[in-house]
Parts: C-alpha cells; sequence; structure tokens
C-alpha cells in the first residue's frame, strides 16, 4: 500500500483558501449555491489521514465556521463533530469509491452537516430556510472530483 | 473514536448553551474574528481588483464628466447644507421658547464595507471600522440614502452590522407625512420589511416615507428609513399588511456612514453634520 507524504502545510493552505472562498461574496442569486468548501476539506484530509486528522479538527474547523458565520458558538462545531465520525466509519470504503459514488456520499454527508446546523439555528432563533440547503449540498457533490484533484495537485506540489 | 465523538458533542452542546444564555464568550469570538481579519480582507479581494479594473479602463472624459457631475452636486448640497444650518438655530430657538431640550446633532464617520454574509438567512455586514475608531455596540450605520443597521459586534479593527432587513431586526418609525408611529420588522428579504401591528383604518398610503422615530432610544430620530409599497386589507383580521421598501442599498453600497452621538464623538476624526455645529453653544444639551 502507498504511502502517502503528509505535510502540515498543505492542511493549513487548503484551509486557509477554503475559508477565503467561503467568505467570497457573491451575487444574491448565487449566494444558496454555495458550496461547503470548509466541509469538503475536511472531508478530504480525512480520507487521506484518517491517523492525523480527526474529530478534533473537525470540531475546531466548525468552531472557525461558527465565528465566520456569525452563528451560536458550537453549532456548526457539533454538525461538523458528527460528519467527522460518520466519515471515519467508511473511509475505507469511500476510499474505493469511483468518483461518481463519493460525490453522491458527499451529497448526503454535507446535507446531514447543513440539516444539522439548519434544524440548530431554527431552534435557537427565528430562522427558517426550508429545503434551500439541499441545493448547496448539491453544489459541494458536483465540486467534490474538482476539490480532490486539486488538493491532490497541492500535496504534489509540496512534496 | 466514539469516547471522541462523544467528548466533541459534549464540548459543543456545551458551548452553544453557554453562547445562547450568557455572553462569557464575547472576547473569545472577537479574538477568533480579529484574527480572521486576513481571510476576510482576501475574500474581499475580487471585489476590489474589479473596481480596480473597471477605473483602469474608464476614459478620462468619464471622469472629468463624473468629476463635473459631482462639483455640481457638491454645490446644491452645500446649498441646502447652509440652509439646514440657519434652519436648526431656528428650530433650536423655537424649541428654547417652548423650554423642550434642545436638538442633538450627530457626527458621522465614513467606514467601508469589507464584507459580506456568506449566509442568506444571516444578513449582516462588515465594516473596517472598530474599537480603534470607538465604534460601540448598537450604533446605527447609514449609506447615503437611509439607515442600514446597527452594529452587533465591535473587534479591534472591523465591526459586524446587522441590517434592517434581518429577520431579526425591528426599527421604531414614524410616517413622514402624518407623524404615525410604527415598527418595521425585517422579513430577511433584502427588498422588504414589514410594518407590524398597522390598524386597517390608519392613515398610510403608498409611497409614504417612513424616518426612524427615535424612540427606543437606539437609532437617532428623523433618518429616513424605507417607503411603503404596498398595503393589503384583509376583511377579518384586525391588522393590515403593510410591505415596505428599505431607503437604504443595502446590498449595495460600500461607502457607509457611522452616527456618533454627540457625546461618544470623537472630535479629531468626525465630521459634523450641520455646519455651525461647532461654533454652537453645548451647555444647552440634555
Amino acid at each position: 500500500m502507498a504511502t502517502y507524504f503528509f505535510s502540515w502545510l498543505a492542511v493549513a493552505i487548503s484551509f486557509f483558501v477554503a475559508a477565503v472562498l467561503e467568505l467570497v461574496s457573491l451575487p444574491d442569486m448565487l449566494v444558496v449555491l454555495r458550496p461547503e468548501w470548509l466541509v469538503l476539506t475536511v472531508i478530504y484530509w480525512l480520507l487521506r489521514h484518517p491517523e492525523k486528522v480527526g474529530i478534533a479538527i473537525g470540531f475546531g474547523t466548525g468552531l472557525a465556521m461558527d465565528v465566520m458565520s456569525g452563528s451560536y458558538f458550537g453549532i456548526h462545531a457539533l454538525a461538523l463533530s458528527l460528519v467527522c465520525y460518520l466519515v471515519l466509519g467508511m473511509h475505507k470504503r469511500l476510499k474505493m469509491f469511483p468518483v461518481i459514488q463519493q460525490s453522491a456520499v458527499i451529497f448526503f454527508i454535507t446535507g446531514i452537516h447543513l440539516m444539522i446546523v439548519y434544524t440548530m439555528r431554527s431552534l435557537l432563533s427565528v430562522a427558517d430556510s426550508g429545503l434551500e440547503y439541499l441545493w448547496q449540498a448539491l453544489v459541494s457533490a458536483f465540486v467534490w472530483p474538482f476539490v480532490v484533484v486539486l488538493y491532490d495537485r497541492l500535496v504534489f506540489a509540496l512534496r | 473514536m466514539g469516547y471522541r465523538l462523544a467528548m466533541a458533542v459534549i464540548l459543543s452542546v456545551t458551548l452553544i448553551i453557554v453562547d445562547v444564555r450568557f455572553d462569557q464568550l464575547d472576547p473569545v469570538r472577537r479574538t477568533f474574528s480579529s484574527g480572521m481579519i486576513p481571510v476576510q480582507w482576501l475574500s474581499d479581494l475580487p471585489n476590489k481588483l474589479g473596481e480596480g479594473l473597471v477605473f483602469l479602463f474608464t476614459s478620462r472624459d468619464s471622469l472629468e464628466e463624473e468629476l463635473d457631475l459631482m462639483r455640481a452636486r457638491m454645490l446644491v448640497l452645500e446649498r441646502q447644507s447652509q440652509k439646514f444650518a440657519s434652519v436648526t438655530a431656528e428650530i433650536n430657538r423655537l424649541r428654547e421658547l417652548l423650554n423642550a431640550s434642545r436638538l442633538l446633532d450627530e457626527g458621522v464617520v465614513v467606514a467601508e464595507l469589507i464584507g459580506a454574509s456568506p449566509d442568506p438567512d444571516n444578513q449582516y455586514i462588515h465594516i473596517n471600522k472598530g474599537l480603534n475608531q470607538a465604534v460601540y455596540l448598537g450604533q446605527a450605520v447609514l449609506d447615503s440614502h437611509g439607515l442600514m443597521g446597527q452594529v452587533i459586534e465591535v473587534n479591534e479593527f472591523s465591526s459586524r452590522v446587522l441590517l434592517i432587513s434581518d429577520s431579526r431586526h425591528a426599527v421604531p418609525v414614524q410616517i413622514n407625512r402624518n407623524g404615525m408611529r410604527a415598527i418595521a420588522y425585517g422579513v430577511g428579504t433584502l427588498g422588504t420589511l414589514e410594518l407590524g401591528n398597522v390598524p386597517d383604518t390608519a392613515d398610510v398610503k403608498v409611497g409614504d416615507l417612513l424616518v426612524s422615530s427615535g424612540l427606543g432610544g437606539r437609532f437617532p430620530q428623523g433618518y429616513p428609513v424605507a417607503r411603503v409599497t404596498s398595503i393589503e386589507h384583509f376583511p377579518g383580521r384586525p391588522f393590515a399588511s403593510v410591505k415596505v421598501s428599505p431607503e437604504a442599498q443595502l446590498n449595495r453600497s460600500r461607502l457607509l456612514l457611522l452616527l456618533f452621538k454627540e457625546e461618544n464623538l470623537k472630535r479629531d476624526q468626525a465630521l459634523p453634520v450641520g455646519s455651525q455645529a461647532e461654533s454652537r453653544p453645548r451647555e444647552g444639551a440634555e
């Protein structure tokens, strides 16, 4: 089995880029179509290095997302920790899947993440947004193959 | 692994409860978001670059034209503000005759937009002024057309402004034409706000201008907030449904004004609104 080269620098760069993409201001029409860049990044590193990147990283990223989106502390952290647990549970199978099938799984996983976030938010304040977040999950699934290719390139460049 | 998950879940649930109930976590949030500033700056870069490109390809002629237009506009506005100063003085004299308290003048600081909410359900923006410019919680923010929102979070170099269209926001307003008071609630879409509990028989017309009423003490009185766009009456219901559209360009303005009440005004950096605000005696202030 091939051993992957691991560098925290690549992790840091990918998270930084994802955070910037998460905050880039989009025209109003496209806001509901923003992929969950940070969630995808966490999933990517979980699949690549499940022994190094785990629930703790997911939790920390979730806290950062809470700060960026101005929601209550801990909502995204809770959702992302659960997502990390799910992905860690099936990472061996997920890695073997062809890309299309991976994307389908990513759709469900980001959907679960968004569902937890929106449910918590509507429990704690008045916002309610129907099922629009499924579009975000769909776009995330669509973007996933490109994310994988890009991050693979990044890791390769830093080798 | 399950053990780690349990820890993360317990920790985040505790965090949520603490954050909902108490405000001890605010300093943590402030440090975190001060650390986010490079990310925020970078995420605004595409906009800045776009503007730069537009500027690069603007012809000299159109710039000159724009300059002429602005000069003309400035002249018109200056004339109006000349009158404004004398009218304020006049009003204050009249109010003194009535033994009423003097009208306070506000100062403004110009702030720039550096980021907007990535999430359609939370409508807020980030501006580039923070604790270093004495921005305070609850401060009113305007653009050149009307009220935009209020400051809800202050960091060292930036702050977060909740827009009046957010579904958690409400502004006390009055109709400029007849002084009728109402409350304008945000509903979560940028283009509309709703007036709450307006009686069916109330004197509201489409096109009425709503200005902030100053009740509640958060927003100063008299700034334009919105204009009435539609009124619907439902037989059998006590209240009419009145939709209004905000005057401020909530999703377009990049230059904003932070409003300082006179006691919070830092004299060296804020420009007074009326040109006579400096010379006016201040002991009569509330």
